[in-house]
């Protein structure tokens, strides 16, 4: 039993869950009915109208009802949300015992001390119908949920079932003898038609009072307990009813009793303090929960939700049977999940929702959680019992692609709390003892480990785990053995970790914390309602529910709410805006939420402002509240740049010490009170400009005069000293001819004042002779004593500033905040930025006319293949074989004694892989990775005719040095050495199939580079093409692919090669001819003639077509030129060109004739030597190099061919080996 | 280790770091620690010496280390004498020669590591696991299973893992050397050492060493972007482990990379480390090839 919710209160004796929301209500023997939220734990509401104990309640499924029935014999109907009785119903004329209303109709059902059962209509205010039969209290009456039945239970020993579809009909069903009959003679009494209600079945077998009856919700059962301690299950039909069986186990009255909404359960609670739950198939009882004090009286059972509700002696308790957790684990993308007992895998990139394990066990023992380890594809499930100690784990290991769950049978079963991975073969198991043992992936102990007591342990990376004993949580590394952390929180549930481990969010039931890697608590969340779920935000933010809301948090502790919730959910995964997790019936589900609220904070907290900003822009975000929040959390500078009340942007700007952004904000208000605060801050830094503004608008003119003595900016003093004159300040003027040391003023202030003994004084001590003398006669003139000035007076002159100070006090530069920068630029109109395209200038390569235009090409060649199968004979095997040693050396003498150690011989060493990759392939590329070169130039001999390496050189050398990789073992020692294969999976496979050298160059990625040179061409860049082309066409021996059909594409590629390599070279060669003389013209004419035969792409052809058209028609070579013409025509060349060729060959076929005579005949095919740029006519003698296939005059045998470079004109070969398959 | 079964290792972190390849953090460590045992403090010197040896600060250890020091760290004042002075070797090996064939102390290990390093680094492996045999130490087993493995025996290599499974399953060094052995064995076995290496990191940090360990894992499944990701990684935290930039080597061409990358990384290496094994050996091969190149007639 989980209990959710506990009230104290005088006895319940009725209880009503609403069937929406989180309410209840609790009916007491004092009288008064209380409202419940259980998800808040607050009272909602009070009603106080009974007299004396109010037994019956119940809940209106659609409206705003309820109704309660109390010792008052009064039926009163509510209406919560006006909070008081809407009327009252009479007519009992006992206790009322139970109330309720019927799901459809607008009935009251009520059972009464008065031995009757009444139906009333709550819309009519009616009484329509009484239903008598019972001889003693009817304790009990209730609905059926779908027929037209009553069940009520009686202390005369009875249970009584009711049909009333007579009454139903009479009421509510449509027709003659129906309801409108029914309305339009309301008095008339149906004499001959059926009764209201009539007693169906009376079942009897209780020996005492029936306290409580009960329907099944599906099924025809009936329930009910007994004063005899007894519950009783019925079953009935339509014709009879008798008893199935007697639940014993009570040892008091059963108060009541009630069927389980989903599952095959009865609940029964009872005066003996307890509740108990039984098993209705079997009738054992499976779980007594106890009280210490309190007598049961009633119960209640939530529709759907799984709640239950009981009510005692002094208050009610609201619980649930079992963790509707369900359990899952997250990993990457993937989430693991249990529903029904199966594992579940979903893929939250493709919501792909995998089925992969029937689980063994039964409904009865729900799976309290799983750990998953994707590197050993095994999952660990833990089953907790009612009784810790009989919890079992089991550890299955989980198919990799299954498309229906299979059945897990194979799972090893031990017992222990909590098991969870701590390594990739190691997990570690809380067993009863709480102890913790460490095993392997066999589920073989490896090792025991002590520990700090503890009760339950968490996952805490790899090699660490988390213990919790009562006061907190502990990180202990089990490699170690020793803490490395520790915190302190009660009772905590769940532990959630960030991707990269960083961060943890440790879950108890009310408290949520949030401590990094050490278990140093950054910050402490105080929840109200249940923590249900967390889960980490890949930028590091906490998103957690609980049980109404979503919400989340910053590790600096700033929380808010993302939206709320109607049922509790469990969050696997934050994506961006989407929100996944799981619901209480393990369906997995997905929330849009709108992350900016959180980001806005993360962003502000990293300072990223240019995020802040974006987000400040775009999100409508900023108001009051974000501005407070700002402001509240340190960042006023921020919030200043959001503002535009004026006097916001003085506090805020005052706060930040912004002087400028408040001076500007004090000059817009221009109000007393502004300029005094602008002037305190403006003091505060120096910023003595800013003070002298402030204290003139203010008209502060003594601290204004006080400013300018102390920057020393006497001229503006004699003016303050002036400015007093005017505005008769006396006592001003004469502060500041003292400041300044103007004796004479003084003189003159002290006189006009009418103080003339002191003027005189003043005068008289300072020497002012003049002065002193007309003072005298004043003095004397008006017989008033004159003063003697003290003879050793000295003139006090204030020391003359050393400097003005003209400029503020320094302070400490500041670099602009990224606000300042972006705010100021919001002003400017953005300027517009033009990217200057690179004029790619016109490649010079081709005639004078030709315009370009570089279309795609087909790629020539398909993918290659990515693993040979090596199939070949013979045998090095990878070194399993102990070769000729014994097999005991390898294990070290142990002893040291000298005599053993002269026995120590060292093994002889092993055969490299590399050494066997030559050994087992034919093919070139095979024996260049291995280095075994000698043998590669061999076989490159033979097979292609190859005499010039050089070219090769850096084939062979990256071929070979891709080899191997390399990883370091111990310190200070060269690195040890893998060797990648490319058929690694049927090495491992088989001990038969030998290992053969991962590849580099693919024909695919040859096809790319042949773009390449494709667009060299079409540039005109011959030389650097003819270059790229050859490489190419080297590239293509070392190749290794598949099959035949990509050796075809390979020669093709070779083929290709050679084209362009010959006709670009013709050509290169045909520009360096001489021009000057017809004969050179004429041999160039040709050359472009031959040129148009090279097999080109189209886009080229068109090129070579246009040259060999210009050139022959400079010749006036018309009937040549107008052939090319045609030829050009038909490629299908750009409008401009097609146009101009037209025009050409408008002009040809005028002259229709060849000035020059040609060595070049279209009509007769030809091969092109490679060397001489020649015709050999079809049919007679030509040599042809064994790699690239060029063709050559006889005469050149045996030369290197001009095309690959490397070959032998004319040798005889076997042939390009490149695929194993050429060898089957 | 094993001597320190059942209690807590006050060394352990400054191991740890040490076999990682993360020396400075070992040295760090090891500074922070407060140790009252002699045993200890020794101990712990010897890792301190050997991170600055294996971060090449030869000078350090050789000033350090004196006559009046003790017996143990003498042997690393040699071994940085071998490593920073490349004139000296031949006699330094010559005396070591000497030496071994007098009695040995077999429990020092420390002698019986840095002898065998010296021989290794000489490619004298037999003589290396001739020195080790003897010795129960994790360490010294761990040497003599890298040597086999340098020998191309992995079966050897798989023997001498069991029985330091047996001694401590556990310990980083079983663990790395179980890395080793699978690295070597190929196949289904990477996956495996990949999750070595990958554990390592996650308990610790990822180390160029650790990293290139994952990336020769991955290079040898065909994860090439894997591979390519996590040297990248490694590259960025010392831009000059030759491994990392070996590994690039042959990544860059099993990846269908263009010529030049790979040129790129391979001029680097034989700038960086022209002595580097795979530097030599790659210069031998080239003029191998033009040696065989003459042999083969060429008419114009």
């Amino acid at each position: 039993m989980l209990t959710k919710f506990e009230t104290k209160s005088a006895r319940v004796k009725g209880l009503s869950f609403h069937p929406k929301r989180p309410w209840i209500l609790t009916s007491l023997h004092s009288g008064v009915i209380q409202l419940w939220d259980y998800r808040m734990c607050a009272l909602l509401d009070k009603f106080d109208e009974h007299d004396g104990p109010v037994r019956g309640i119940c809940f209106h499924s659609q409206q705003p009802l309820f109704v309660s029935g109390g010792d008052d014999y009064k039926i009163k109907v509510w209406n919560y949300k006006l909070r008081r009785c809407q009327f009252t119903l009479s007519g009992h004329m006992d206790y009322i015992r139970t109330t309720v209303f019927h799901h459809e109709y607008p009935w009251i059902l009520s059972a009464s001390d008065d031995q009757t059962i009444r139906i009333w209509n709550w819309q009519s205010r009616a009484c329509v119908s009484v239903l008598t039969g019972h001889n003693h209290y009817v304790m009990c009456a209730q609905f059926h949920p779908s027929e037209d039945l009553i069940v009520s239970a009686s202390l005369d020993q009875t249970v009584r079932v009711w049909d009333i579809s007579g009454l139903r009909k009479k009421n509510v069903a449509p027709g003659p003898g129906g309801l409108d009959d029914h309305l339009r003679n309301p008095g008339a009494t149906d004499l001959f038609g059926q009764a209201d209600a009539i007693v169906r079945h009376v079942l009897e077998g209780h020996d005492r009072g029936v306290n409580w009856a009960a329907f099944h919700p599906t099924l025809p059962l009936v329930i009910s307990g007994a004063d005899d301690r007894q519950i009783k299950l019925w079953r009935m039909s339509e014709s009879k009813a008798w008893e199935v069986d007697t639940c014993r186990g009570h040892y008091n009255n059963v108060s009541c009793v009630l069927f389980h909404p989903k599952q095959e359960l009865i609940l029964s609670n009872s005066e003996d303090k307890s509740i108990r739950v039984w098993d209705l198939t079997k009738r054992t009882c499976l779980n007594t929960f106890r009280r210490e004090h309190d007598r049961f009286w009633v119960m209640a059972a939530h529709p759907t939700l799984g709640l239950f509700a009981a009510g005692h002696d002094s208050g009610m308790v609201i619980f649930k049977l079992e963790r509707e957790r369900p359990a899952y684990s997250l990993h990457g993308n993937l989430l693991f999940y249990v529903k029904e007992r199966t594992l579940r895998r979903l893929d939250l990139t493709t919501s792909k929702d995998t089925g992969l394990l029937q689980l063994r066990g039964n409904a009865r023992t729900p799976i309290h959680s799983i750990s998953y380890n994707p590197a050993e594809q095994a999952v660990l499930v833990v089953t907790r019992a009612a009784n810790l100690e009989n919890s079992i784990y089991e550890l299955y290991s989980v198919p990799v692609d299954a498309d229906c769950p299979q059945d897990g049978g194979d799972g090893k079963r031990s017992t222990g709390v909590t098991a969870i991975w701590v390594a990739r073969n190691r997990f570690a198991v809380l067993d009863r003892n709480h102890t913790i043992v460490i095993k392997n992936e066999k589920n073989e102990v490896s090792k025991k480990i002590q520990t700090p007591p503890c009760d339950e342990i968490f996952y805490a990376g790899t090699g660490c785990v988390l213990l919790r004993d009562t006061e907190g949580l502990t990180l202990f590394d089990i490699q170690q053995k020793r803490s490395a952390g520790q915190v302190k929180m009660t009772k905590c549930r769940h532990v959630v970790w960030s991707a990269d481990m960083s961060h943890v969010a440790l879950l108890g039931k009310h408290v949520l914390t949030i401590a990094n890697r050490r278990l140093e608590v950054l910050c402490t969340i105080q929840e109200n309602a249940r923590l249900k779920s967390a889960t980490w935000e890949d930028s590091g933010v906490l998103i957690y529910t609980t049980s109404h809301h979503i919400k989340y948090s910053l590790i600096n502790g700033d929380h808010g709410i993302i939206r709320t919730l109607d049922l509790p959910v469990y969050l696997t995964r934050v994506k961006g805006k989407a929100i996944y997790c799981l619901d209480r019936d393990a369906r997995p589900r997905m929330f849009q939420v709108d992350p900016t609220e959180y980001c806005f904070k993360l962003a502000l907290v990293n300072r990223k402002y240019d995020e802040v900003l974006h987000m400040v822009r775009h999100a409508k975000l900023v108001g009051q509240s974000i501005i407070a929040y700002l402001q509240q959390k340190g960042y006023p500078e921020v919030a200043l740049h959001f503002v535009k009340d004026e006097k916001t942007r003085l506090a805020l700007a005052l706060q930040c010490g912004n002087i400028e952004a408040a001076l500007e904000a004090a000059k817009a208000l221009d109000d007393k009170y502004c300029w005094e605060k602008l002037g305190e801050a403006a003091l505060l830094q120096g910023n003595h400009q800013v003070v002298e503004m402030c204290y003139q608008r203010t008209k502060n003119f003594n601290k204004l005069a006080f400013l300018y003595l102390i920057t020393g900016n006497l001229d503006k003093l004699r003016k303050m000293m002036k400015i007093a004159e005017i505005r008769k300040d006396t006592s001003g003027q004469y502060q500041s001819a003292l400041l300044l040391g103007d004796m004479q003023e003084r003189v003159k202030v002290l006189r006009n004042c009418g103080q003339t003994s002191l003027a005189f004084l003043t005068a008289a001590t300072h020497g002012l002779d003049e002065e002193a003398e007309q003072l005298q006669q004043q003095l004397e003139a008006a017989g008033q004593p004159v003063p003697k000035a003290n003879p050793s007076a000295v003139f006090l002159q204030p020391p003359p500033p050393i400097a003005q100070a003209e400029s503020n006090w320094p302070l400490l530069t500041v670099s602009k905040g990224f606000f300042d920068g972006a705010m100021a630029a919001r002003t400017i109109a953005s300027g517009s930025a033009v990217v200057a395209e690179e004029d790619a200038g016109e490649p010079d390569g081709w005639g004078d006319d030709a315009d370009l235009g570089l279309e795609d090409e087909d790629k020539p060649a398909g993918s290659a293949g990515d693993v040979g199968s090596g199939d070949e004979e013979g045998g090095w095997e990878v070194g399993d074989e102990d070769l000729e040693l014994p097999s005991d050396l390898s294990v070290a003498a142990h002893g040291g004694e000298d005599e053993d150690r002269g026995y120590y011989v060292p093994p002889t060493r092993g055969q490299p892989p590399m050494q066997g990759w030559a050994t087992h392939s034919q093919l070139v590329a095979d024996h260049a990775s291995a280095g075994s070169y000698e043998s590669a130039f061999r076989l490159l001999n033979d097979q292609i005719g190859v005499v010039n390496f050089a070219p090769f050189k850096p084939l062979f050398t990256a071929a070979f040095a891709k080899s191997r990789t390399m990883f370091a073992g111990l310190p200070n020692l060269p690195s040890l050495s893998a060797y990648p294969q490319r058929n690694w999976r049927e090495v491992a496979a088989s001990s038969k199939v030998h290992g053969l050298p991962a590849l580099g160059v693919r024909l695919a990625d040859l096809a790319q580079r042949l773009q390449i040179c494709y667009q060299l061409t079409t540039a005109g860049k011959f030389n650097e093409a003819v270059e790229r082309f050859r490489i190419l066409l080297l590239n293509v021996p070392l190749l290794v692919v598949d099959n035949k059909e990509e050796v075809r594409k390979a020669q093709e590629l070779i083929s290709i090669c050679r084209e362009y390599i010959v006709g670009l070279s013709m050509e290169a060669a045909r520009k360096d001819l001489p021009k000057e003389s017809l004969e050179d013209q004429k041999r160039s004419c040709e050359m472009a003639a031959y040129f148009t035969h090279s097999e080109l792409q189209p886009i080229h052809q068109i090129l070579t077509l246009r040259t060999a058209l210009n050139l022959s028609f400079k010749l006036k070579n018309f009937r040549t030129a107008a052939s090319f013409a045609r030829r050009l025509l038909e490629l299908g060349p750009k409008p401009e060109v097609a146009q101009q060729t037209r025009k050409i060959l408008q002009a040809c076929d005028k002259g229709a004739n060849d000035e020059v005579q040609l060595h070049y005949d279209e009509h007769n095919p030809f091969n092109l030597c490679a060397k001489t740029y020649t015709p050999i006519y079809r049919g007679k003698p030509e040599e042809k190099c064994p790699l690239c296939s060029s063709v050559y005059q006889p005469s050149l045998k045996g030369t290197l061919c001009q095309v690959c470079t490397v070959a032998e004109i004319g040798k005889d070969c076997i042939g390009l080996r490149i695929s194993t398959s050429q060898f089957r | 280790m094993p001597e320190q079964q059942g209690e807590t290792d006050e060394l352990f972190d400054v191991k740890t770091q040490f076999y990682i390849g993360n020396y400075q953090s070992a040295i760090n460590e090891a500074q922070k620690l407060k140790l009252n045992n002699t045993l200890q403090k020794l101990e712990r010197d010897v890792f301190v010496y050997r991170s600055y040896i294996a971060l090449k600060k030869y000078g350090v250890v050789i000033n350090e280390i004196h006559g009046a020091s003790p017996q143990e760290l003498q042997p690393l004042k040699q071994l940085a004498e071998y490593l920073s002075q490349p004139n000296k070797r031949e006699s330094i090996v010559l005396k070591l020669d000497q030496q071994i064939s007098g009695n040995i102390d077999v429990n020092n290990h420390v002698f019986l590591l840095v002898a065998a390093t010296i021989y290794y680094n000489e490619s004298n492996y037999e003589t290396a696991l001739k020195v080790l045999h003897q010795s129960a130490h994790l360490e010294c087993r761990a040497l003599m299973l890298q040597a086999q493995l340098k020998m191309d025996r992995v079966d050897l290599a798989k023997k001498e893992l069991k029985s330091m499974q047996e001694i401590d399953d556990d310990a980083i060094l079983t663990q790395l050397a179980s890395a080793w052995v699978n690295l070597s064995m190929g196949g289904e076995k990477l996956q495996e050492a990949y999750y070595t290496f990958q554990e390592l990191a996650d308990k610790n940090t990822p180390t160029a060493l650790l990293l290139n360990g994952q990336a020769a894992c991955c290079i040898g499944q065909s994860k090439y972007e894997e591979a390519e990701s996590a040297l990248q990684d490694a590259l960025e935290k010392d831009s000059n482990n030759t491994d990392t930039l070996v590994n690039l080597i042959v990544l860059s061409q099993l990846s269908g990379k263009t010529p030049e990358v790979c040129n790129r990384y391979l001029s680097q290496l034989i700038d960086t480390a022209p002595e580097h094994p795979f530097a030599v050996e790659f210069q031998a091969k080239e003029k191998y090839f033009d040696s065989l190149a003459k042999q083969y007639v060429v008419t114009a």
